[in-house]
């Protein structure tokens, strides 16, 4: 209670606020959550009825700490009870989110907390999404890509290029979207332009993701045909026949064929397709149709 | 295989299981495999066979309530098999990458057993949470990294130190040109992988960009990384042409930028 009332003086006056004269969370505790997040992460403790929520609090535990520390037991049992709730998002942008969550928690009455539970509610599904299509698939598959070219050589600098580049983008927007999300506060998802520039990182890289992925095609799906039919004594050699066309034609066919049958076939049977295209392909391989 | 190896290599399985879903540092095959042959004396076939892996799984991570074969037992176990076969040739590639989806799948199903065992954590979470104390919490967690170690590690070990001998005798039955087969047939499997990252981007028109990748990588012989560096200046290039015609058409109605966005979405 005593700590409510000390935090009504600052919030009394939006100024001294807006100076800085009244934050209390340190840089060395944001960096106390970014660590926790980065160690213990979100998925270990992750059950069906709160999803990450445990994990998420693990993460918070610092700054609750501080922003309760004069407060009564209900208190701090009412606020472990409110992030044990359910959340579930991805964990690279679950940064930003714990930088922003701190930053309300410290700023709210006790009887204000319902909008720190809408804020992480609000926030955890456009934040996974962006998590999901940028740092988990985008740049995981190009910086795997980079590395496998070099590793298919045998050459150890493939997985440590590939190391780099995706924990170097990885844990950077790990540890400036903790930070950035404090400073920014609520401000920041609420204002239209921060929408906007998360819109053209996504629109970005997934630009940059699929002209990649178009030479990912030429440069590592291998299909070629063995056979050759024999016209008026002249051989002709299919594969030749293919190249003359568009070289690697029929990898491109194939992974765009691929592509539309994913939107029709339920994921389950992805099993399924990886053992029938091993089985046709060995098959096919020992008639010796493809090489 | 000597003991202290297939230890080895279930401790790193049991350290992958942990960063998988703690610190997200690994998790892919090329970042799983390569240690274990370093392991096993032979880093050349390690990183072949995680490279292929790596390109085979690309765009599989579980999402959206989907659990995904279990790349990292998977991978650690097609890497040792793939060593102690025939190493870095054809049939050795193969052998690894048939043992690698097999045992995906199949631990996948035996991890999927496990899982009532963390349901467990959110009752001892909510007990400590009526202690008040925040940091008790890292009790739960501290048992989840135990947990989380031992359920690959064990089945690592088991797998890895009783199998090394068995997939050798097995080869040696399998007639030369199913095994030569099976590696000409695994060449395609990287479509799959790509297809489904396919799913995950090409939303939109996107098939011109896919092209020019395509043709860059064909045509020109370009590698990954330069690809990659002309697509991102391009692709800047285009955000900012795309930013000087939305503020052209903003200019005569003054509305908020957040409903062009959304018909804009994708529309590169």
């Amino acid at each position: 209670m005593s700590a409510g009332k000390e935090r009504a003086v600052g919030l009394d006056n939006p100024n001294t606020q807006a100076k800085g004269s009244y934050i209390k969370i340190t840089r060395k505790d944001l960096n106390a959550v970014y660590w926790r997040l980065q160690i213990f992460g979100l998925g270990i403790t992750v059950t069906s009825s709160n999803a990450q929520a445990i994990g998420f609090i693990t993460a918070l535990a610092p700054v609750l700490k501080k922003v309760y520390k004069d407060a009564g037991k209900a208190a701090r049992v009412e606020a472990m009870q409110r992030h044990l709730t359910y959340f579930l998002s991805q964990n690279t942008a679950t940064g930003m989110i714990l930088g922003i969550t701190a930053a309300i928690e410290e700023t709210t009455e006790v009887d204000e907390k319902e909008a720190v539970v809408a804020v992480k509610a609000g926030m955890m599904g456009p934040l996974a999404g962006i998590g999901d299509s940028v740092f988990k698939i985008t740049i995981q598959a190009i910086a795997g890509s980079i590395g496998a070219a070099y590793a298919l050589q045998g050459n150890l600098i493939g997985p440590i290029l590939m190391f780099l580049i995706y924990n170097g983008i990885n844990i950077g927007v790990k540890y400036f979207g903790t930070i950035m999300g404090y400073e920014k506060g609520i401000e920041f998802v609420q204002s239209g332009e921060q929408a906007k520039v998360i819109q053209k990182i996504i629109n970005i890289s997934t630009m940059v993701g699929v002209i990649v992925l178009g030479a990912l095609i030429g440069n590592y799906v291998k299909i070629n045909v063995g056979t050759e039919i024999v016209i008026n004594e002249t051989v002709v050699n299919i594969q030749a026949l293919l190249d003359g066309i568009l070289p690697k034609l029929l990898p491109l066919l194939f992974t765009i064929g691929l592509y539309k049958l994913h939107s029709r076939m339920p994921r389950k049977y992805l099993i399924l397709l990886i053992f029938g295209i091993l089985i046709v392909g060995t098959l096919l391989a020992m008639a010796g149709i493809l090489v | 295989m000597a003991v202290w190896q297939a230890l080895l290599i279930a401790v790193w399985a049991g350290y992958c299981s942990f960063d998988d879903q703690g610190p997200q540092m690994l998790r892919r095959p090329l970042l799983v495999g390569p240690l274990v042959g370093i392991i096993l004396g032979d880093v050349k076939t390690g990183l072949i066979i995680s490279a292929t892996l790596e390109l085979m799984w690309m765009g599989l991570g579980n999402m959206a309530g989907y659990k995904t074969p279990d790349m990292i037992i998977g991978t650690i176990v097609g890497t040792t098999i793939s060593i102690t076969s025939t190493g870095a040739t054809a049939e050795g590639i193969a052998a690894g990458v048939a043992a690698a989806t097999t045992v995906a799948v199949l631990s996948q199903q035996l991890l999927l057993i496990f899982d009532f065992v963390r349901q467990f954590f959110a009752v001892w979470a909510d007990r400590l949470a009526l202690t008040g104390e925040f940091d008790s919490i890292l009790m739960v967690n501290y048992v989840a990294i135990a947990f989380q170690f031992l359920l690959r590690a064990v089945p690592t070990f088991l797998v890895v130190y009783f199998s090394a001998g068995v997939v050798d005798k097995i080869l040696n039955v399998i007639p030369s040109n199913i095994l030569k087969g099976l590696s000409t047939a695994s060449g395609i499997l990287p479509a799959v992988g790509l297809s489904i990252l396919m799913t995950m981007m090409m939303k939109g028109f996107m098939w011109p960009f896919l092209i020019f990748g395509f043709v860059a990588s064909t045509y020109l012989g370009l590698g990954i990384l330069p690809v990659t560096l002309i697509s991102l200046a391009f692709a800047m290039l285009y955000s900012v042409m795309m930013e000087i015609k939305d503020r052209q058409n903003e200019t005569p109605v003054a509305v908020s930028g957040r409903g062009d966005d959304e018909d804009g979405g994708y529309d590169l």
